[in-house]
C-alpha cells in the first residue's frame, strides 16, 4: 500500500526540515575543522598534532556525510583515523624554537587571514563547485590551512600533515561531485600511502628537521 | 584471461616477489629484466580479443578488466605502448645491476611501471590521476633509501606531484560536464585552466620546476633518472590521451598558443640556466625540463604533425637521459662528486663516462648527427611558418644547453696528468652501446621512427594512424 498524498507531503516536509537542521548543525563541524586545523598548525607537540588531525577527520566525515551515504562517508573517517594511527606510531620531535610565542602568533594571524580569504571567496567558488556553503567553507578552509602549513615549513612531518589536510579539504569538495566507489577506494589508498610515506620519511630522517 | 591481468596484475605480483628477493641483487636484476622482456614478447605476439589456437586448445585474451564498475582496457592498439613501457623497464633494470642501484629500486620500479600501464589503460581517464599519485608515493622509499637523509628535493617533489591530483580530478569532472554541454563556455574555460594546472604540476612546468634539479642532485642519479623518465613519459602520454578523448579540448582556440608559450618558456629558461650550471646532476635536471618543454612545443603543433614529432622525441630523450644517468651513477660509484671542481681531468681517467655525459648534453641540445637532432629539425620546420619568435627563443635555449655541454667538455678535458684508464668494464660496455645508439638514431632516424609512430595508435582522434614520418 502506498502512502496517501497528504501523508507523503508531511513525510517530505519532515525530511526537508531534518535535512535543514542537519545542515545548520554542520556549521559546528566547520568550527571544529577550523579549530583542529589551527591546532595542527600551531602546536609543537606531535601527539596534540595527530589528535587534532583525528578531530579534523571527524569533522570532515560530518561534512562528507551531507552528500555521501553513511557507509561511504565512514570509509573516509576510518581511513583518516588509520592515517592518524600510523603517524602517531612514529616518534617525531617537532622543533621547539627558543621563542615560541611570536611564531605561534604569526601562524595564528596567517590562519586568520586564510579564513577571511576563504569566507570571502566562497560565494565565487560556488560557481565552480555547486554545493552548500557549509561544505565550501569546510573544504576551502582545510585546503587553505594545508597550503599554509606546507608553505611555512621544510620539516617532513609538517609537510605530510599539510598535504593530508589539503587532500582532506579536497575530498570534502569532491564528495559533492563524484560518488564512485573506485574513487573513494583510490583516495583511501592515496591517504594511507601518504601516511606511510610520511612515516617512512620521518623514520629515515629520525624525526629531525632537515 | 584478460590483457590488464597480464600487463598490470602480474607485473605487480612480480614486483612483490622481487621485493622479497631484494637482498640477492643479481638474481633480482635477472628476474626483473627477464620478466619485463617476457611482457614485451607477450605484447608483440599475443592478439587481444581474438581467438588463439594452440594445438587442441583455443582461448581468447579479452581486453577489459572490470573493477568496481570501472574498466581497465588494453586493446591491440594499446599494445605498442605497453611494449614500449616494459622495454623501457627491462632496459633500466638491466642497467641497475651494472651501476649497483639500491636494492629497493627494482621492486618499486617494477610496481611503478605496472601502475603506469594501469594509468594509461583506465577508463574513465580521470582515474589516472589517482594512479599516478599512488606511483609517486611508492617512489619515496626509492628516492630516499634507508640510511640517506631526506632532502628538500624529495619533499618538493611530493608536494608538487600531490598538488596536481585535485586539479586533474576536478578537471575530469568538469570535462564530463563540457562533453554534455559543449556550448557552456565558462565550463569549458574552467576545464582547460584546471587541466593546465594539473599537468603543469606534474610536468614541472615553469614556475613549478624548482624541484627537478634539486631532486637529481640529492637522489641516486640512476633512480632519479628512471623516475623522471617514466613519470614524464606517462604524463605526456596521458596529456595526449586527454587531447585525443576531448574534441572540445583539441578545438579550444587558445590551447595551441598556450602550449607554445609554456613550452618556449621552459626550453629557454632551462637552456639559459644550463649555460650557467656548475654541476652535471643539476644540468641533468635542466635537461629534463628542456625536454618536457620540447614535448609541449610538439603538442602545440595541431593535428598529426605535432603528434608525430611528439612521438619522435621519445627515443632521443630516453636514450640520452638513460646514458647520462648511467654515467652519473658511474661517477657516484667511484665517489666522484658532480660539481665541476671535482670533474677536472676526468676524461683522462674515465673517458667513456666523460664522453657519455658530454654527448648526452649535446644530444639533448640538438647537435647534428645525434639522436634528438632529426626530430628537433622536424619541429622547427613545422613551427617556423607560424611562430618565428618562439623558434628564436627555443634556439636560445638549445644554445644554452650546448654551452652547458661545452663547459662540461672543457672541464673534463682540462688536465696536466697523463692518461690512465680506470673505467670499469660492465658500465663501460653499456655506455659504449648507448653512445652508439645516440649516433645511429641521429644518422638513421628512419630506422626507429615507424616504431615510435605506432605508439600513437591508441590516439585515433588525432588522425595519426598510418601516417608515415616525413624524414
Amino acid at each position: 500500500m502506498g502512502a496517501s498524498s497528504p501523508d507523503l507531503i508531511v513525510h517530505v516536509d519532515t525530511f526537508a526540515r531534518v535535512n535543514m537542521v542537519y545542515e545548520v548543525l554542520s556549521v559546528i563541524s566547520v568550527i571544529m575543522l577550523l579549530a583542529a586545523s589551527l591546532a595542527v598548525l600551531i602546536t609543537y607537540n606531535w601527539r596534540v598534532c595527530v589528535l587534532s588531525l583525528a578531530v579534523q577527520y571527524l569533522a570532515a566525515f560530518w561534512l562528507i556525510n551531507l552528500d555521501y551515504p553513511l557507509a561511504m562517508a565512514a570509509v573516509k573517517l576510518v581511513v583518516g583515523w588509520m592515517v592518524c594511527a600510523m603517524l602517531g606510531a612514529t616518534p617525531v620531535d617537532l622543533k621547539q624554537p627558543d621563542e615560541q610565542l611570536p611564531g605561534r602568533l604569526f601562524r595564528l594571524l596567517a590562519s586568520a587571514m586564510v579564513w577571511i580569504l576563504v569566507f570571502s571567496i566562497a560565494p565565487s567558488v560556488l560557481q565552480w563547485v555547486p554545493t552548500g556553503m557549509v561544505i565550501l567553507w569546510g573544504g576551502l578552509a582545510l585546503i587553505g590551512m594545508g597550503l599554509l602549513q606546507i608553505g611555512m615549513t621544510t620539516f617532513a612531518p609538517r609537510i605530510v600533515v599539510g598535504l593530508l589536510t589539503i587532500l582532506s579539504g579536497f575530498e570534502i569538495l569532491y564528495s559533492v561531485l563524484e560518488s564512485s566507489v573506485l574513487v573513494v577506494g583510490l583516495l583511501a589508498i592515496v591517504n594511507l600511502g601518504m601516511a606511510l610515506a610520511g612515516s617512512y620519511l620521518m623514520t629515515v630522517s629520525g624525526g629531525l628537521e632537515v | 584471461m584478460n590483457a590488464p591481468l597480464i600487463w598490470i596484475v602480474f607485473p605487480v605480483i612480480v614486483s612483490v616477489i622481487l621485493f622479497f628477493l631484494s637482498a640477492r641483487r643479481y638474481l633480482v636484476v635477472g628476474l626483473a629484466t627477464g620478466s619485463n622482456l617476457f611482457f614485451v614478447l607477450l605484447g608483440l605476439l599475443l592478439p587481444i580479443d581474438r581467438l588463439i589456437k594452440l594445438g587442441p586448445w583455443a582461448f581468447e585474451v579479452s581486453s577489459t578488466l572490470m573493477v568496481f564498475g570501472r574498466k581497465f582496457v588494453i586493446t591491440d592498439s594499446d599494445a605498442h605502448l605497453v611494449v614500449f613501457l616494459y622495454f623501457f623497464a627491462a632496459f633500466w633494470f638491466f642497467g641497475a645491476g651494472v651501476v649497483r642501484a639500491h636494492r629497493l629500486f627494482i621492486p618499486i620500479g617494477q610496481c611503478m611501471v605496472a601502475i603506469a600501464v594501469a594509468a594509461i589503460s583506465v577508463e574513465p581517464f580521470l582515474y589516472a590521476g589517482l594512479l599516478i599519485e599512488v606511483a609517486v608515493l611508492l617512489s619515496v622509499p626509492m628516492l630516499v633509501p634507508p640510511g640517506r637523509r631526506v632532502g628538500q628535493g624529495v619533499l618538493r617533489y611530493l608536494i608538487f606531484q600531490t598538488l596536481a591530483l585535485p586539479f586533474v580530478l576536478y578537471a575530469g569532472w568538469v570535462s564530463a560536464g563540457v562533453e554534455a554541454n559543449p556550448a557552456n563556455q565558462r565550463l569549458l574555460q574552467q576545464g582547460v585552466v584546471l587541466l593546465g594546472l594539473g599537468f603543469a604540476f606534474w610536468l614541472a612546468v615553469f614556475p613549478f620546476h624548482s624541484w627537478v634539479p634539486i631532486l637529481v642532485g640529492e637522489a641516486q642519479p640512476y633512480v632519479s633518472g628512471f623516475l623522471l623518465s617514466l613519470l614524464q613519459t606517462v604524463v605526456l602520454l596521458l596529456m595526449l590521451g586527454f587531447l585525443d578523448s576531448f574534441a572540445w579540448l583539441r578545438d579550444f582556440s587558445v590551447l595551441s598558443q598556450v602550449l607554445q608559450l609554456v613550452g618556449t618558456i621552459m626550453v629557454a629558461s632551462a637552456g639559459i640556466m644550463a649555460a650557467f650550471q656548475r654541476d652535471v646532476a643539476r644540468l641533468f635536471g635542466q635537461a629534463v625540463i628542456l625536454e618536457s618543454g620540447f614535448a609541449l612545443l610538439a603538442l602545440s603543433v595541431p593535428g598529426y604533425q605535432g603528434a608525430e614529432v611528439f612521438a619522435g622525441f621519445f627515443a632521443g630523450r630516453l636514450l640520452a637521459l638513460a646514458l647520462w644517468a648511467l654515467a652519473l651513477s658511474n661517477l657516484a660509484a667511484d665517489g666522484i662528486s658532480f660539481g665541476f671542481d671535482h670533474l677536472k681531468g676526468l676524461l683522462h681517467r674515465l673517458p667513456l663516462t666523460s664522453i657519455a655525459v658530454v654527448l648526452s648534453v649535446f644530444s639533448i641540445a640538438g647537435l647534428p648527427l645525434l639522436a634528438s637532432f632529426p626530430v628537433r629539425l622536424m619541429l622547427f620546420d613545422r613551427l617556423i611558418p607560424e611562430a618565428v619568435n618562439a623558434v628564436i627563443w627555443v634556439m636560445i635555449g638549445c644554445l644554452g644547453m650546448l654551452m652547458g655541454g661545452i663547459r662540461t667538455m672543457m672541464v673534463v678535458a682540462h688536465s696536466q696528468e697523463g692518461w690512465r684508464f680506470e673505467e670499469r668494464l660492465p658500465p663501460a660496455i653499456l655506455m659504449a652501446i648507448g653512445l652508439l645508439g645516440l649516433v645511429i638514431i641521429g644518422i638513421f632516424p628512419r630506422w626507429i621512427m615507424p616504431y615510435l609512430i605506432q605508439l600513437l595508435d591508441p590516439f585515433q582522434s588525432l588522425g595519426v594512424l598510418m601516417i608515415l614520418p616525413l624524414i
